[in-house]
């Protein structure tokens, strides 16, 4: 800015506005406009890897109605739904939500178009019952249609276990820790002939163990459930788990995890059946060495997601053609293969290829022992506000397992989850 | 007028401060002293960019491997190629230089101008002004993104780069630093000498404070047009086209729900982060370079 | 005089007066982001006041904001006088301080778990190799404040460095030529003459480290993002690096009480009038007697 006339300031005054506003004018030209505008236009909102490329590519082509927009949003993707609901404005025609946040737009169901109305009768059937009933009203709207599910499975290494003396055949196994006691036996025994631990964390015990329960931490009346016999087993198992010596006690996907895991010091892994893309990813060496079977316990059900079509779409009958598109059993066999998000739609296990088996795996049928899960998935009430009061407790267990005295932990984790509940 | 002035007594001040008649080989000992200690400084500091190409041309579960790697793998290109299957680089890159550039042009015109006019004039309600400044800086604008979200629907700026440009055209940091700056940078004499020559408030700011304040403005400049070219929050917000987002909004998708390809997210940071660098090499000797010229009162 | 602030106040009502205002309401509602919101009074300034976490997200934001600050403010100072004396390589060098700072956050992160891992990271092998235990560097309370201090220096010290080599660039050389003739050593020197000199820029370096030191949380973020599903934004162990903003963010946008949040975000901004107000205070008062 090297001025040299006294006027020299206004006119770069006037320069720079100009040149701001030119610019963002000429890169700007048509005015970006989220909702339908009655020309056959849709747009979705989904974040990375929600959804298939593959099948977001295929039903963009093959949607006749007009376009199909695609805004994937990476980071904060609840934030930027929540201002365009609040503002009531660029809402978009059809949205991703997060199985984690479904229980808070479940408050505000007028926000969204209650599929049931729509037709649906013909699909809905091919979707878990208790997976639906995550997104179902109270008085029975459902405001989405699940795009994938989290049921949980025991991956292990074989190699280790079969060095050790252990059972390595997935129903073996399963037979042999099928309650939490039996696991813990037989992490004992993992324990002294190999040195490695048999979990990653009291919290991740503590949250598969509440995800076997049929109730969390809150009831449908509002009710503080923290103190409950479930809770209570949950945090026990955690409790015993670590007095065993069976804890590693790092944090879940932390550098120190995908170290341990790649070394083979953590050789058992509970986890959703999309937990397989993390063990993939941060431990590529291991291919072929992993299996995977049933829960210790039961099955549980972590994650997960919906599409829905917000209540202010205008063509809400295009949306949902667009949904059902993009969840029909080949494109959710597509999304398994390609990004491992574990297809909702039941009938998506009949596609071709599905049961091939998975070379990291060592060729074994995942799809099969995570779908087996589903079936033995128990129907829960999520309350909107149990991701808040049960925050607390793995806040307490990850103290303990750094040494703080456990009834102490329960005390104050109690007192805190309680806290929690009546500040909301 | 001062330029020749300053840039000879710039040579004089950086070796001034070791000036005492010491043997030259005690001399020569305490610059090797100061070398040895600066370079190792400046190897710590650019290490994490390093590690970023480190990451970027690996993959991912060569990150975690024990020892870590610690020298560039071969898989650079592929994890670029990933980034621009993934996303649309280049519109996102054209939108962010037009959003920085902008900001940075007006912050430093309308925050100079009003820290001139704080720093060396009095006027009724300056210090109440400048505390309002201050106090806004320390405000808590987290919250704002609803109520600003609301602003712009109002306005019709939704999904226009003029949104991400206007609200950020004058900042309280700014005027603040700049402020704080002019007033040990512009000496009062020469404001004097400018008044007796019958110079207004615009020709004072003109050719007297703004050629002395350069190096000021570089940083604050330097620093604007880094914020600018980082923010995410509300450039995703207010942008709802995704063919017209920024280059954070489009790197941010690279991201997935589980399982992430550092390698591939890395590369996308190494790439957001190189035209920063370019920006840096182009405006050093005029900007941090120029602090070094700086004003000599 | 009043055009040239002018934009900057204009600017302000238009964009920053409603927002600030819309907060300062919110802090007086109950509102969980979707319905709508339902007038509480002064209940959630009640509950701040009370709220444990808070007053603990206070503790841990003095702490790192001590941690961090002041060997930030050292080794700032220490640079930028090196600095001030190098002459050749000098931009390059000043960049290369710089780097830090424009370097993602997010690759800060990813290194700085593979330094300060706990079983298999770079600085306990290097504490091991000195015969010196492990360090619990993520999993104890203080373990996470000190490595989120380490992130925050490492990516600040460059940036303030410039800001106090512009102060020393306006210290005129005749000064220490003078101070060199009475024999004074380079040390001396910047104890009695950069020092001094340089108090208008200490004091604004230490005024924005106030403001931005206490409103971290990026760091602290990211740093404890693994346990994101289940806890999200709880600052890691025994909630160790759970800053006041970063509460701030979990109570607002992870947990939806937005007015409870901006009631937090007020109690925020009052911590930080008080404690500038302090420091102006006492730079001024130490300021006189030099004069």
């Amino acid at each position: 800015m090297r001025l040299t006339t006294s006027r020299a300031p206004a006119a770069a005054l006037a320069a720079a506005v100009a040149l701001s506003l030119g610019l963002t004018a000429c890169s700007s030209a048509q005015p970006a406009d989220g909702s339908s505008g009655g020309d056959g236009s849709l747009s979705l909102w989904i974040w990375p890897g929600g959804l298939s490329e593959t099948v977001v590519e295929t039903v963009t082509d093959e949607y006749a109605g007009g376009d199909l927009e695609v805004s994937v949003i990476g980071d904060d993707f609840k934030n930027k739904l929540l201002t365009s609901f609040t503002a009531r404005s660029d809402i978009p025609d059809i949205t991703g939500v997060k199985g984690e946040d479904m229980p808070y737009f479940l408050q505000e169901p007028d926000l969204f178009t209650d599929l049931n109305e729509l037709g649906i009768d013909d699909i809905v059937g091919e979707f878990p019952e208790w997976k639906l009933a995550e997104a179902t009203t109270a008085d029975g709207k459902l405001l989405g249609l699940p795009i994938d599910i989290g049921p949980t499975g025991l991956f292990y290494r074989e190699d280790i276990l079969s060095d050790a003396g252990l059972p390595t055949d997935p129903v073996e196994l399963a037979a042999a820790t099928s309650t939490w006691e039996d696991y813990f036996s037989f992490g004992e025994q993992l324990k002294e002939a190999t040195g490695a631990h048999l979990q990653v964390s009291l919290g991740g015990l503590f949250g598969i163990a509440m995800g076997q329960s049929e109730t969390k931490f809150v009831s449908p009346d509002g009710e503080f459930l923290g103190e409950s016999d479930a809770v209570r087993h949950a945090w026990d198992l955690a409790v015993e788990a670590r007095d065993r010596g069976l804890v590693a006690g790092l944090e879940d996907g932390s550098p120190d995890w995908a170290s341990a895991v790649n070394a083979g010091a953590l050789p058992t892994l509970v986890g959703a059946a999309w937990y397989a893309g993390d063990i993939k990813g941060n431990a590529a060496d291991t291919a072929g060495l992993w299996r995977v079977t049933q829960t210790p316990g039961g099955p549980a059900n972590i994650g997960g997601s919906f599409l829905t079509i917000p209540a202010a779409t205008e063509d809400k009958a295009a949306a949902l053609e667009v949904v059902k598109a993009l969840l029909s059993p080949a494109n959710e066999a597509v999304m398994y293969t390609e990004t491992g998000n574990f297809p909702a739609r039941t009938a998506a296990f009949d596609e071709p290829g599905l049961h091939d088996g998975d070379d990291f795996f060592g060729g074994q049928d995942t799809v099969a022992v995570f779908a087996e899960a589903s079936e033995n998935m128990p129907i829960v009430y999520n309350s909107p506000l149990d991701n808040q009061v049960s925050a607390p407790y793995f806040t307490e267990l990850g103290n303990v397992q750094t040494g703080k005295d456990p009834d102490q932990a329960w005390a104050d984790a109690v007192a805190a989850a309680k806290a929690a509940l009546e500040s909301s | 007028m001062s330029a020749t002035v300053t840039s000879e007594l710039s040579t004089a001040s950086s070796s001034a401060l070791p000036e005492r008649p010491a043997p030259p080989g005690r001399r020569r000992r305490r610059q090797v002293g100061l070398y040895l200690m600066l370079t190792s400084g400046a190897l710590v500091s650019v290490f994490p960019l390093y590690w970023l190409a480190v990451i970027a041309s690996n993959t991912t579960s060569d990150i975690y491997r024990s020892p870590p790697k610690l020298l560039p793998g071969g898989h650079l290109v592929e994890n670029i190629g990933k980034v621009f299957d993934r996303v649309d680089f280049l519109a996102p890159l054209a939108n962010t230089v037009v959003v920085a550039v902008s900001v940075t042009f007006l912050v430093l015109f309308f925050d100079s101008l009003a820290a001139f006019a704080f720093a060396k004039f009095d006027f009724p309600g300056r210090n109440a002004l400048f505390t309002l400044v201050l106090v806004m800086f320390m405000l808590p604008m987290q919250l704002a993104i609803i109520p600003q979200f609301i602003t712009m629907v109002n306005l019709g700026w939704v999904g226009h780069l003029h949104a991400l440009i206007i609200p950020a055209a004058a900042n309280a940091f700014g005027i603040f630093w700049l402020r704080q700056y002019i007033s040990s940078a512009v000496p009062d004499e020469l404001m004097d000498a400018s008044v007796i020559d019958g110079a207004g408030f615009m020709r004072q700011y003109v050719t007297v404070c703004l050629p002395l304040i350069r190096p000021g403005l570089g940083f604050l400049g330097l620093f604007t047009f880094i914020s600018t070219w980082n923010d995410y929050l509300w450039p995703l917000t207010v942008l709802t086209d995704p063919d017209r987002v920024t280059l954070q909004v489009a790197l941010a998708q690279l991201k997935s729900a589980f399982g992430q390809d550092y390698g591939m997210i890395m590369a996308g940071a190494l790439l957001a982060v190189v035209p920063l660098l370019v920006v840096f090499l182009i405006g050093a000797r005029q900007f941090i370079g120029d602090i070094a010229k700086g004003a000599i009162r | 005089m009043y055009v040239a602030i002018a934009p900057f106040f204009v600017l302000f009502l238009c964009f920053g007066l409603y927002p600030t205002a819309s907060s300062l309401v919110l802090s007086f509602q109950k509102w969980n982001g979707l319905g709508s919101a339902e007038w509480v009074g002064v209940d959630n300034y009640v509950r701040l006041f009370s709220d444990t976490t808070f007053w603990l997200s206070v503790r841990n934001t003095f702490i790192i904001f001590a941690l961090s600050t002041i060997p930030m403010m050292i080794i700032a100072l220490a640079v930028a006088a090196m600095l001030n004396n190098a002459v050749r390589y000098s931009t390059t060098l000043r960049i290369a301080y710089f780097v830090p700072n424009i370097t993602s956050v997010v690759a800060m992160a990813i290194l700085f778990g593979a330094i300060f891992g706990e079983t298999f990271g770079l600085a306990n092998a290097l504490l091991n190799g000195l015969g010196l235990p492990d360090f619990r560097w993520f999993s104890t309370p203080f373990g996470i404040q000190l490595t989120v201090s380490i992130l925050i220096t490492y990516q600040w010290t460059g940036y303030n460095a410039i800001i106090f080599l512009a102060g020393m660039q306006s210290i005129s050389s005749e000064v220490y030529e003078a101070a060199t003739m009475d024999g004074a050593g380079p040390v001396r020197s910047f104890f009695s003459i950069t020092i001094p000199l340089l108090r208008p820029t200490i004091i604004f370096v230490l005024i924005v480290s106030i403001i931005t030191g206490l409103q971290s949380f990026t760091e602290a973020q990211v740093l404890t993002s693994s346990a994101s599903t289940t806890n999200p934004n709880s600052g890691g162990a025994g909630q160790g690096a759970l800053t006041m903003v970063l509460y701030f963010y979990q109570q607002a946008f992870s947990y939806n009480k937005l007015g409870y949040g901006a009631a937090i975000a007020w109690g925020i901004f009052l911590i930080i009038l008080v404690f500038v107000i302090i420091s102006w205070r006492y730079s001024l008062k130490r300021e006189d007697p030099t004069r």
